[in-house]
């Protein structure tokens, strides 16, 4: 009995410890093979969630890209532009988006989100810092460690099937198309006004990390802009306005706020209250495509908040 | 709790320290222990399902006391009938209840008299199908004078619900696993690491090799309609690289967990892909639930013995009722009567009981003839696990029909399926075919090799196992 368990623990050791060699391993040859090169006039890159996600058309604005994702959390963003940095010296802005909700406490569970860890880390093969890491393992342990072995799979799969770009999800990068409007009905049937405290409440967690992606974009010599995307004016999560502005002017004093929030745009224009439609996105697309050929966005300063409509943080 | 789990990697050493070391060796405590440690294994899934469990347990502990006890054969034939129709109601009830309704409902509409019934939003117990048929078999056994009741319910109670084999099988029988837990087991080493190595390849089966086709052989059968003839016949190889990978990898892992335990479980499966005709692909394929068919159903019935229409008929019934004891969907049954007419001329010109000996024994390949045996009835059986895989018999039809399209001869779409696939099925193979000598493919392979590089081994398939253990996908027949 004793030579068994003996053995069985030499075994497992000896197990654990190729593991962590292999997926070192796995993790140094992805890395020298991965690509994430944009093109070279690439000079602006579009992050967030789904409001920026399907309001900027990257194909109407020259030099952008887009590489939101519906519901995405900060910490995930974080890891997204540390790589997209890393391979493209070219870029110059980054557009961050932060609206009422992604602000709120209620986000958070996407920052806990089981789908979100097990596909974000391993996609970009970044070797997550400590304190990241320590924030998903204290909420999701398991699925936090099971991300290892994800990542170590695609890593090699990556590895034998030669691919030229790592990950294969370009998919995410198109615009996402919704050429319906359901604001009507929803106006109608489901308008909500009033919100629960996770709705109220700012997200620690989610100002930590807008704080940190700007903080790591001026360290790269990137400029940070902060943007809120338009959203119809009955949107519920106007209702924590008063904490949305007060927390950002608090928390980003130094960083450009470019607040379309209350952007006058028809309802026809807004697939719901929280998101545009395709034709929405192409006109504020057009207005932004302005903004950056006339040099708009070179010249505001650190802290202004420049005004897009009326109403919004001033 | 899956057998490809952390929680499980965690539960079966605890079980098994507590089990060597802390019962000392008392039978008592440790049939007790591991009643518990079961129940325990069981309630993880749903603990509402343990009153089932319990219930399923105490209805055949008592009918079949009240079997043996009975002094006509009259009273003898009600309470096996009482077992009968009350164990096979409840599988009946959660099983096929909506199954039943909805044929039902579809029957009446061509028959042009509508009717609107309700379906139940029923959860299946998991391993229902299983203990069922354990039970069975039990109160089976007493009726026909094979055993004798027991009368300890936690001896009886563990046979029904020891945990490796309580949700997928294999389906014991009482003849050979209660004598086992009756008896004092003792510590064996090698009997342990033989439960080691049959748990390390179960889970490589499953976790490396069944989850990595499944992940594509999935969108091929969801999108069957859509893809070129190549795709989809790439996707039916998956899908029969998948099932085999996944059901023998779980029953080894089942085989192997038992052994640490001292048991000996039934052996459900042996090299079937690597069979010469479809009889002997069926005496290899989930041989417990085919041995049980053939003893409790096919036998009785007159089994090879009648007339020739009779043993037609009888073939037909144990292949459909097998094929419809996997799940409530016609694409099951329909499944069970392929293989039964596949294996229909073996058993009129009876030729079913050639090849019964291991092909190729002692051999490193097999002849050209063995080769293309081998071939046909790898063909006949995936073209069965279509019909097996798809969402209904129409899918599975289309997808026959259009594999045989000239796009078959185009390249598979390669997106669908994972590259590291290329190297790990053949080298799957491979180490199957030269293990196929054992009861399972490490019981002798690599055995002789020096102890370096026989850990070495060891630990690539461990390594590879938890690399590709990111994310838990369920065993295929947990659904049965």
């Amino acid at each position: 009995m004793k030579t068994l368990i003996a053995k069985t623990l030499v075994f497992l050791t000896l197990t654990l410890a190729t593991c962590v060699v292999s997926m070192f391993l796995l993790r140094h040859f992805t890395d020298q093979q991965k690509n994430f090169q944009l093109p070279d006039e690439t000079k602006y890159l579009f992050a967030g969630h789904s409001h920026v996600r399907l309001a900027i058309n990257d194909s109407l604005i020259k030099g952008t890209r887009n590489v939101s994702e519906e519901g995405e959390a900060y910490i995930y963003t974080l890891q997204k532009l540390k790589t997209y940095l890393h391979f493209n010296p070219q870029v110059k802005y980054v557009f961050l988006e932060c609206s009422n909700n992604s602000v709120s406490e209620f986000f958070d569970s996407r920052t806990w989100n089981q789908h979100f860890i097990k596909t974000k880390l391993p996609d970009y093969n970044i070797p997550i810092d400590s304190e990241d890491l320590g924030l998903l393992l204290s909420h999701e342990p398991l699925t936090t460690i099971e991300t290892f072995s994800i990542s170590a799979k695609a890593q090699l799969e990556f590895l034998l099937s030669r691919q030229s770009d790592y990950p294969s999800s370009a998919e995410w990068f198109k615009h996402r198309y919704y050429s319906q409007s359901d604001v009507d009905s929803i106006l109608h049937h489901s308008k909500i006004d009033t919100l629960s405290q996770l709705q109220k409440n700012p997200s620690e967690h989610a100002l930590f990390y807008i704080g940190k992606i700007v903080r790591f974009c001026k360290e790269h010599t990137v400029q940070p802009v902060l943007m809120r995307s338009p959203v119809h004016p009955a949107w519920e999560y106007l209702l924590n306005e008063d904490m949305f502005c007060s927390e950002i002017r608090r928390r980003f004093p130094e960083v450009v706020f470019l607040d379309f929030g209350h952007y006058p745009m028809p309802d026809d224009e807004f697939r719901d209250l929280a998101h545009l439609n395709y034709k929405g996105a192409i006109r504020f697309c057009q207005l932004f495509d302005s903004l950056i050929a006339t040099g708009a966005v070179d010249s505001y300063k650190p802290g202004e908040y420049p005004k897009f409509g009326s109403g919004g943080c001033q | 709790m899956l057998f490809n789990s952390l929680a499980y990697a965690l539960f079966l050493p605890v079980v098994f320290l507590l089990y060597w070391f802390v019962t000392s060796g008392r039978l008592r405590w440790q049939n007790t222990l591991l009643l518990l440690a079961s129940y325990f294994f069981y309630g993880c899934w749903d603990w509402r399902f343990l009153f089932l469990l319990a219930f399923s347990t105490f209805l055949d502990y008592y009918t079949g006391i009240k079997i043996f006890d009975s002094k006509s054969i009259r009273a003898k034939r009600i309470w096996l009938a009482i077992s009968v129709i009350i164990n096979l109601g409840f599988l009946g009830f959660f099983k096929y209840y909506n199954f039943f309704i909805e044929s039902f409902e579809r029957l009446l509409n061509i028959a042009g008299a509508p009717g609107d019934f309700n379906t139940l939003d029923i959860i299946l117990p998991v391993g229902i199908s299983f203990y069922t048929f354990h039970g069975l078999s039990y109160v089976f056994d007493i009726y026909n004078d094979k055993i004798t009741p027991r009368r300890n319910p936690v001896d009886y109670a563990l046979f029904v619900s020891f945990f490796p084999l309580l949700v997928a099988g294999p389906i014991e029988r009482a003849t050979h696993l209660l004598p086992q837990v009756e008896k004092p087991r003792v510590f064996s080493y090698a009997k342990m690491t033989d439960g080691l190595r049959q748990i390390l390849w179960g889970l490589f089966k499953k976790v490396v090799i069944a989850d990595t086709c499944a992940e594509g052989a999935n969108p091929i059968f969801n999108h069957s309609m859509e893809l070129e003839g190549s795709t989809l016949l790439l996707g039916a190889v998956l899908f029969t690289v998948q099932i085999y990978g996944d059901f023998s990898g779980y029953s080894d892992i089942a085989l192997g967990s038992a052994r640490l335990f001292g048991f000996e479980l039934l052996r459900n499966f042996s090299f079937p892909y690597f069979s010469r005709d479809i009889a002997e692909f069926w005496r290899r394929w989930h041989i417990s639930l085919s041995s049980w068919f053939r003893d409790y159903l096919y036998i009785p019935l007159g089994g090879s013995k009648a007339g020739t229409a009779r043993v037609v008929l009888n073939t037909f019934i144990i292949f459909t009722v097998s094929g419809f004891w996997h799940g409530a969907n016609w694409t099951f049954i329909a499944w069970g009567m392929l293989n039964a007419l596949y294996i229909m001329p073996l058993v009129l010109f009876k030729l079913n009981r050639h090849n019964l000996e291991i092909v190729a024994q002692g051999k490193y390949l097999p002849s050209l003839k063995e080769f293309l045996q081998m071939l046909l009835t790898i063909v006949l059986v995936t073209i069965g696990w279509i019909f097996f895989r798809s969402g209904s018999l129409m899918s599975a039809v289309y997808m026959v029909r259009d594999i045989f399209k000239p796009s078959l001869f185009s390249i598979p779409d390669s997106t669908l399926y994972s590259s590291t696939l290329l190297f790990l099925i053949p080298i799957f193979f491979i180490i199957e075919w030269l293990g196929r000598e054992g009861k399972f493919a490490l019981e002798h392979f690599s055995l002789n090799w020096n102890r370096a590089l026989r850990w070495s081994f060891y630990i690539v398939l461990a390594v590879l196992v938890i690399v590709f253990s990111g994310e838990e996908q369920e065993f295929i027949y947990f659904q049965f």
